[in-house]
């Protein structure tokens, strides 16, 4: 199943969340936005850490993972990602 | 601390002006240039978008290819933004990373204070709104991008001048339904144009831009060398006019 939801990050940018489940886990994440990353080629590591999770998983381990890749989130945090992932599992279901 | 390199010349499609800013990025950061600012000219209307924004979502691409709307991925991060030739303002400062600060917030309000300043000295009540706008206001004047290497800054803005901003909502995809899904984007804020505020003319205006920019530092006026030119050409086919990093997300 595919579920997506958007979080509105405080001074404006804008994360996207879409995950591909089966089994009540995330078998691929993607993390869309404006936001800034450094260096940006680690936005495929953020994505795998985020690859594997329950998808009931809660917001600390989902920061804790994020945290874990050694890159300078610039404009978003983990925290605005692990709420877009919550919200996604909540209410981002397409009606297909 | 070495003379400026000013850049004031040079049309371009936009492919060309993202390759020529990796190529100089690239330098600075392997300590073969002097710092450097660059001020874009343009052939066609353009989209650039940020380096992590998912491509269908951003454009209408069926309108941008009807228009002949060159649309092309950022190695920076941040929005898509439309430009069109003569009625935006785009520079671009290729730094050393030591004469930056360090907190990105105090970077990008540093590295556009001069704009902020030179916009004001014309009457423009333009401000700094972290983390990365220059307001008035009435809305957004522009917006800055940065690409941090670890020893080289790139950062690059641009404004508006006299933007149709009419062009742009039915260009770029703001608070409509993204493509992949059902939910709708949230609507982007009001823009602003320097030309709602100043009468002088956007050569003016980067003319003012280039002495408040340069009157604490020494400097000099000169282009882009042959080899600079030639990798760029390269980049500017291999890389920015490829669907394989324009698409990729």
């Amino acid at each position: 199943m595919a579920l997506e939801a958007s979080q509105k990050v405080p001074d404006g940018k804008m994360v996207e969340i879409e995950l591909e489940t089966g089994s009540a886990k995330v078998k691929q994440a993607r993390i869309r936005g404006d936001f800034f990353l450094e260096p940006p080629e680690k936005l495929e590591e953020l994505e795998a850490r985020i690859e594997g999770l329950e998808t009931d998983t809660g917001k600390e381990k989902i920061v804790e993972e994020l945290e874990t890749v050694e890159a300078d989130m610039i404009g978003f945090s983990p925290e605005d990602v692990a709420e877009a992932f919550q919200k996604a599992v909540k209410e981002g279901g397409n009606d297909e | 601390m070495s003379k400026w390199r000013i850049i004031n010349e040079g049309t371009y499609l936009e492919p060309m002006h993202h390759a020529i800013d990796e190529v100089l990025t690239e330098k600075i950061n392997s300590g073969k240039m002097r710092p450097t600012l660059r001020f874009w000219y343009r052939k066609n209307p353009s989209v650039p978008f940020g380096r992590f924004q998912a491509y269908e979502d951003e454009v209408e691409h069926g309108y941008a290819e009807e228009k002949g709307i060159e649309v092309v991925r950022r190695i920076t991060g941040g929005g898509a933004m439309f430009c069109e030739p003569g009625k935006v303002i785009t520079y671009s400062i290729y730094i050393p990373g030591d004469q930056v600060p360090e907190d990105v917030e105090e970077s990008y309000r540093e590295l556009d204070k001069f704009a902020v300043e030179a916009l004001q000295d014309l009457g423009v009540d333009a401000s700094y709104q972290p983390l990365n706008d220059i307001e008035h206001p009435d809305g957004k004047l522009g917006g800055a991008a940065q690409l941090r290497k670890q020893d080289g800054v790139l950062h690059h803005t641009t404004m508006s001048y006299d933007l149709d901003t009419e062009e742009m909502l039915r260009v770029l995809r703001i608070g409509k339904e993204k493509v992949s899904d059902k939910a709708v984007k949230s609507a982007e804020k009001r823009v602003s144009r320097i030309k709602d505020h100043t009468d002088h003319s956007r050569e003016e205006v980067i003319n003012r831009l280039i002495e408040k920019f340069t009157e604490d530092k020494e400097h000099q006026k000169k282009g882009l060398t042959e080899k600079e030119l030639e990798k760029a050409k390269n980049l500017a086919e291999e890389k920015f006019s490829s669907k394989e990093w324009n698409q990729k997300l």
